[in-house]
């Protein structure tokens, strides 16, 4: 089953990089552009875009602690609900940021907000990827009563 | 927590080992020691009697409220 999970994982992981591949494609255009063409835009949404791929891999990496945790059969522990919910929240301000940047590019740079070539739509991977982050905080909130009510049980003698 | 376990005294009272009194009532000696710092959230009414019936007490013998 963790195979399985393990595959799924990846292949979302590799929709989504090819997602941001999509996004970023057009930017490295305009980079290596004039320099005329390397506006005040331009650099803010390149700055918001690292800082976006910096908050998802730190996501994605606490998620991999979390789901290592999970197969330790280390559930029902603080460091997890930790884990999860770092994951979450980091997922969630990369979402949200991504908007950001999203609408400051459709804004300032004229950029199509159609999904386009190999990936799903960046918009769609920012809503999916919210609902992921948002999920993992509400799980990390389940799992953190769990682990109260496992204490409790544990100590009830 | 103001409810205090007063095993100790009663155990020294009847002349019996901790390790005696949690193979008696079948529970581990890490359990027994649990109860006997106060870490224990819950006491279940079986353990209770049990004590009660090695150690020939009252619940009351064991439990004390004090106020903090």
């Amino acid at each position: 089953m963790f195979y399985l999970l393990g595959l799924g994982i990846l292949c979302i992981a590799f929709l989504f990089i090819i997602g941001l591949y999509n996004l970023d494609f057009k930017y490295l255009f305009m980079i290596s552009a004039p320099a005329e063409k390397i506006t005040a835009a331009v650099i803010i949404i390149g700055i918001l875009n690292c800082i976006i791929s910096i908050l998802f891999f730190f996501g994605v990496g606490y998620l991999r602690e979390a789901v290592k945790a999970f197969m330790e059969k280390k559930i029902f522990q603080l460091k997890t609900v930790l884990y999860f919910k770092r994951s979450g929240i980091y997922l969630s301000s990369c979402a949200t940021l991504g908007f950001i940047s999203r609408s400051l590019a459709i804004i300032y740079l004229r950029v199509d907000n159609n999904g386009s070539g190999f990936g799903l739509g960046y918009s769609s991977l920012l809503i999916f990827m919210l609902i992921c982050g948002l999920c993992f905080i509400l799980i990390s909130h389940v799992l953190k009563e769990s682990v109260a009510l496992k204490e409790e049980n544990d100590l009830t003698i | 927590m103001s409810i205090y376990i007063n095993l100790d005294k009663v155990l020294e009272d009847r002349d019996m080992k901790s390790h005696e009194l949690a193979e008696k009532i079948g529970i581990t000696r890490a359990n027994l020691s649990i109860l006997k710092t106060g870490k224990a959230k819950a006491v279940r009414f079986s353990t209770l009697e049990a004590i009660c019936e090695v150690l020939d007490c009252q619940p009351g013998d064991i439990l004390e409220y004090k106020a903090d």
